[in-house]
């Protein structure tokens, strides 16, 4: 695939659609093809966390409360949850309720799963690479194949990689197969300013002179039109029509001062802030202007500040507490968790507006969060605590708005078997492989499985399992490889 | 030897009353040595020489000589078969590729049959005491005269339109109340923007055509919001200046301005030869030559210092360095410019009676946008440049230059003339049933139907407005018809790949695409419309809002009825038969044509659903009230078409129509002198060639008065 690294900001306006995003167009006016969700501008965000989930990460909800699709689906509406959808998901989100999908009893098939194993968009434990890669290969990390289909060949940025850590390392969990079982690790962006002059800043003059000169340009339009209107000989009629084309111009370059490229190159300088919470908040505030500005469509975002949150829980990290058994650190780490989940809300939220690229529609409907985690529930076995180990089991995987308007949003779905319910390391682990969930994923992106799949065999990542016996493949609903989740699409 | 001398007397007899005879007998015979004639030439060439020479317009043999041919029939052994041709033959088709501007087209007319097969007996048609007669007599005196037997086996085509020559027609229509009021005065208008086709062919002779292509999804954005996609047209006028025009003008010019920039540097000599890519490499120099020469390209005229010293200033307050970018932000600046969009034609003289005066540059691109809905070509420039329009009948010679470009001018005069016949746009998708298309056409063919009308109309126009330099009674009485390769076609009406003439479907109106709409159910009224609005310029208003056309088939009471009785049943009440009775006559006289344009003696009737339920008679007599008071009968499509080619009316509303599209605005009073003279250059029989010509030569085209 064609990836240009060096294109100027107009190149990649015109080429990625940008201009219509500098020009308003009403939707009435577009050609009916562009209109359709297929050929819609999408954009990916992932947002990985570590350390696992307390079971109330997940709906307030009983398993029997569920309405039963099929063998291996209960829902329920996200409405239908009264009041905040669970300790860790609060009042924000209630708002996002309808632009949600939550799932349930996903399990991940890795060869000892664990934290670190950058299993994120991988569904592969890369920890202690080569030794647990999949014996069919390897491959791309699934942004990757998602970055090929919504760019095509048009030229693009690379995706904007981000790490929030303690630790200092630049490499993100989006991965490269280089050839020979090698892979390399993208590398990411540490901090909200860094993000912002490489995309707004450093390089940016002649960006922003290319919207400031078509904003002169339409002035200049104007003032011309005028001058024919008022200055010449012509017919009252004549002058009728001019008036219509003034006005009209000027109402699209009113739009056009209001819209993003205004915005997007008189933006005020983004810092560090001067404390963790307001650094998180300026880079989800990055991280929005990024996608407003259709500067990339696709961001990784490893969110686990871990250690680095201390101020705010009485000197307790997350890490620590993500191992602990005890009600009042179970019931911390739910706080933790909703801290964390609170700033992703206020991103998500600040989505849902209208989508200047996409007429008619918000960001939100052309944008595909998801939430998940490397680490699945810390509920023990009585399925009501904490464990202190961590496994792949349950992995929490949390969709916010949609693509192509493929998923059929605002359900809860529990993909546990229902002969076997219980859905943690004590018990078989019963579900859909985490495997699945990416594959769905790209099938939502319009990526088909020739266009990942090894040697045509069916299915992405690694499902090999092993660890404790407990995750082994064939005690999860596999079905066909190649199929998403079921009755996760709109049509289903 | 009596019997043979009998026959030689039949030979003869036959030859001089009917063309095919002619052919058939002078090969046999070799006879009538002493004359050639234009049209026997060119059947005779249709007949013998089509297949190896092509087109009789354009073939390789055009001016050759009657020796040429006889050497070539002594040395050419494919030629031998025509050894037995006469020199009368052989001359004819000389005459026949004999180059000749005013050539008409091989139509025979009333008038030739009766020379023909009447004259010998009954004197010259003008004088004749059988003028007058009626169909049924003739018949009678065919069956009964002995000397007039040879009738016997004609044609009722053919006998009807000795009838109609026959006809004191010019005595029967009213006259004409003249238009004209005042020559002197002229109309008040408004400036045209340029419509979306025109659009796109200047900002492609700007920057080329892929530029253009780039931009294709905005231009068909902005075509399909113009009623007539974007064309000239004379029933939509302009497309409407709102909001979603000027945003997708807009839009356009967004798209195109910064690749068209790189082709603004190719084409600036001082930025390519330097090679320049950043703003501030541009010398003062070299940025002026830059707008001088784009100014003047784009705005269409000479610019002014101090515009020109405006787009400087515009193009300097640009920021940054790229100049690539740059030129195409001022490009987006010129491209917007009312003077760019709109032809306002307001810089010449005014003179004393108020009117502007064209300038040169305003009258090359008026005329090149009129004809070839494009720009001015260097041609034209050069000669506004120099001041050399208004002289030497070079707006004359610049007419006849542009009007022989088939891409542009032709297919210009062609639009305008589907758009008068009424199948500007027509349906591209059919759902004929098999019962419907029968045995001899397939479901595949029928797909064809359509497409290959429009094709064999448009082959149709060719020839008899441009090859054969045809007027408008032409076309609606021409026999000539050019099938070639349409197979469907060529099924439909029943004739062979080298058929070039077709007597029973005279002229556009008894062709198929007129009558072909894709269903198995006939539209008459449609068709009526048309011909009342478009060919007559009669008001029709529109049938009522609550008015329902019963289904096919539906409450047929007393049995299967035909298209023609349903709808004059649907249209006797009260309420309808007040318009109707100015429609049905014209709708019904092509009962004997069916929705796909073939020849029916029987229609079929289908029901609703398309379930074949039974055929029934045809009657294509009616009466169709060409004028008010005017109760005339005519026998079918065939002699309505003659009929309407010889009223004087019709010619008047093909030049309103004609005046309508090369002004692009609605005529007004002040038009009426324009009118009355075109329409008596086409009631004469002046080509439609010459007729717009006419109109584009005169004076008053070039001046303009605005309407306060």
């Amino acid at each position: 695939m064609k990836k240009p690294k060096n294109i100027n900001r107009r190149q990649f306006l015109i080429g990625s659609g940008g201009f219509m995003l500098a020009i308003p167009t009403l939707p009435s006016l577009l050609p009916s093809a562009l209109a359709t969700p297929q050929n819609r501008v999408s954009r990916f965000v992932s947002i990985g966390r570590k350390d696992g989930v307390p079971l109330k990460f997940f709906p307030k909800v009983n398993y029997n409360e569920l309405t039963q699709l099929g063998e291996t689906m209960r829902y329920m509406n996200m409405s239908d949850i009264s009041g905040n959808i669970s300790n860790c998901f609060g009042e924000k989100f209630n708002e996002l309720k309808e632009h949600m999908l939550f799932l349930r009893s996903i399990n991940g098939m890795e060869t000892s799963g664990d934290h670190g194993s950058n299993s994120i968009l991988t569904a592969v434990n890369l920890k202690n690479f080569p030794d647990r890669v999949p014996s069919i290969g390897l491959y791309h990390s699934i942004d990757k194949y998602i970055i090929d289909k919504i760019y095509q060949e048009t030229p693009f940025e690379e995706q904007l990689n981000i790490n929030m850590s303690w630790s200092s390392s630049t490499a993100s969990y989006s991965i490269r197969n280089t050839g020979n079982n090698n892979i390399k690790r993208l590398p990411a962006y540490l901090s909200p300013k860094s993000i912002f002059d490489a995309y707004f800043s450093q390089g940016g003059n002649q960006e922003s002179d290319s919207s400031k000169n078509e904003i002169l340009a339409i002035d200049k339009v104007i003032e011309n039109l005028r001058s024919v209107r008022n200055g010449r000989k012509i017919s009252s009629n004549d002058k009728i029509t001019l008036d219509k084309f003034s006005e009209e111009i000027f109402e699209a370059q009113s739009k056009l001062k209001a819209a993003q490229p205004l915005s997007c190159n008189n933006l005020d300088q983004i810092d560090n802030g001067s404390n963790l919470k307001e650094k998180i908040e300026l880079t989800f505030k990055v991280m929005s202007l990024v996608l407003k500005c259709d500067r990339t469509r696709v961001i990784n975002f490893s969110f686990n500040p871990d250690t680095l949150i201390k101020p705010y829980f009485g000197g307790k990290f997350h890490h620590g507490e993500s191992h602990s058994t005890r009600a009042e650190n179970v019931a911390i780490f739910e706080q933790m968790h909703k801290w964390h989940n609170d700033f992703m809300a206020d991103f998500i939220l600040e989505l849902n507006e209208e989508d200047p690229l996409n007429p008619g529609t918000k960001y939100l409907d052309n944008t595909l969060i998801f939430n998940s985690n490397e680490i699945g529930s810390q509920s023990n076995g009585n399925g009501t605590g904490t464990d202190n180990n961590h496994l792949r089991v349950d992995v929490p995987c949390v969709l916010f708005g949609n693509v192509n308007d493929y998923f059929k949003t605002g359900r809860y779905i529990d993909y546990r078997n229902s002969n076997s319910p219980k859905n943690n390391r004590w018990w078989k682990p019963v579900g859909h492989p985490y495997n699945q969930v990416l594959t769905t994923i790209m099938n939502a992106f319009g990526v088909s499985h020739t266009e990942w799949e090894i040697s045509n065999t069916p299915g992405y990542g690694d499902y090999r399992g092993q660890k404790y016996n407990k995750s082994h493949p064939d005690i999860m609903s596999l079905g066909n490889k190649r199929d998403p989740l079921p009755f996760i699409k709109k049509a289903s | 030897m009596l019997f043979n001398f009998l026959t030689f007397l039949l030979a003869i007899t036959l030859m001089t009353s009917c063309e095919e005879e002619i052919k058939l007998s002078e090969l046999e015979f070799g006879i009538n040595e002493q004359k050639a004639n234009k049209n026997t030439g060119k059947r005779i060439y249709a007949v013998n020489c089509f297949s190896c020479h092509g087109d009789i317009s354009t073939t390789n043999k055009r001016n050759t000589s009657a020796t040429a041919v006889k050497d070539a029939i002594i040395d050419v052994s494919s030629m031998s078969t025509l050894s037995k041709m006469s020199d009368f033959q052989i001359n004819s088709i000389v005459l026949a590729l004999k180059d000749d501007v005013n050539e008409t087209p091989p139509q025979v007319t009333g008038i030739d049959h009766y020379n023909n097969l009447c004259l010998s007996c009954h004197g010259d048609i003008s004088t004749t005491n059988k003028r007058g007669i009626n169909l049924v007599d003739l018949k009678q005196a065919a069956s009964q005269v002995q000397s007039m037997s040879h009738l016997s086996n004609i044609e009722d085509d053919i006998l009807n339109s000795i009838v109609l020559a026959l006809k004191n027609d010019t005595q029967e229509y009213p006259e004409l109340v003249k238009l004209c009021q005042n020559p002197t005065s002229i109309s008040k208008s408004d400036s045209k923007a340029l419509t979306v086709i025109q659009l796109e062919n200047t900002l492609k002779s700007l920057f080329g055509e892929d530029i253009v292509q780039n931009a294709s999804d905005e231009l068909s954005l902005l075509k399909s919001i113009t009623k007539s996609d974007g064309h000239n047209s004379f029933s939509t006028f302009n497309y409407q200046v709102d909001a979603i025009s000027i945003n997708n003008i807009l839009n356009l010019m967004r798209k195109v301005s910064q690749p068209a920039a790189q082709a603004v540097m190719n084409q600036t000599e001082c930025i390519n030869s330097n090679n320049i890519q950043l703003k501030s490499n541009l010398s003062e120099e070299c940025l002026s030559e830059m707008i001088d020469k784009w100014t003047f390209k784009i705005l269409r005229n000479e610019v002014s210092s101090e515009q020109k010293n405006k787009y400087k200033n515009t193009f300097n307050e640009f920021a940054g360095n790229n100049l690539k970018e740059i030129t195409g932000n001022l490009l987006l600046v010129l491209l917007m410019e009312p003077d760019f969009l709109f032809m306002y034609e307001n810089r010449g003289i005014q003179k004393e009676d108020g009117n502007l005066e064209l300038t040169d540059y305003e009258i090359a691109h008026k005329l090149s946008y009129t004809l070839t809905q494009g720009p001015a070509d260097d041609e034209l420039l050069n000669l506004a440049k120099n001041n050399l329009l208004r002289v030497d009948n070079n707006i004359e010679k610049q007419i006849d230059r542009l009007i022989q470009n088939k891409q542009s001018s032709q297919s210009n005069i062609k639009n305008f003339l589907k758009e008068l016949f009424g199948f500007y746009k027509t349906k591209t998708t059919n759902t004929y049933t098999a019962d419907f298309l029968s045995n001899d056409i397939t479901q595949s063919q029928g797909d064809l139907v359509l497409p290959e009308a429009q094709e064999e109309a448009d082959r149709f126009f060719q020839y008899v407005a441009f090859s054969t330099n045809g007027n408008y009674s032409d076309l609606l009485t021409s026999r000539y018809v050019d099938a070639t390769n349409l197979t469907t076609v060529q099924k439909l009406y029943g004739i062979s790949q080298n058929t070039f003439e077709i007597p029973s479907r005279p002229g556009i109106l008894n062709r198929s695409v007129i009558h072909s709409n894709g269903t198995n159910w006939k539209h008459p009224m449609k068709i009526a419309s048309m011909i009342r609005r478009n060919l007559l310029c009669d008001e029709l208003p529109d049938p009522p809002d609550d008015f329902d056309v019963e289904a096919p088939g539906e409450d047929e009471g007393d049995g299967l009825i035909t298209a023609r009785e349903r709808f004059e049943r649907l249209t006797s009440g009260p309420a309808c038969i007040g318009c109707h009775k100015v429609m049905n006559g014209l709708a019904f006289a092509f009962d004997n044509i069916d929705s796909a344009g073939r020849n029916i003696t029987h229609e079929k009737i289908f029901d609703a659903n398309g379930n074949l339920i039974g055929s029934k008679a045809v009657n294509t007599i009616t009466t169709p009230n060409l004028y008010p008071g005017y109760d005339q009968e005519v026998a079918n499509g065939s002699e309505l078409a003659i009929k309407v080619s010889k009223t004087p009316k019709a010619h008047q509303c093909f030049s309103k129509r004609i005046i309508e599209y090369l002004n692009s605005r609605p005529n007004q009073q002040e038009d009426g002198c324009n009118i009355d003279s075109l329409q008596e250059m086409s009631v004469q029989g002046s080509s439609i060639k010459e007729m717009v010509k006419a109109h584009l030569s005169n004076p008053n085209f070039y001046l303009k008065r605005i309407k306060e």
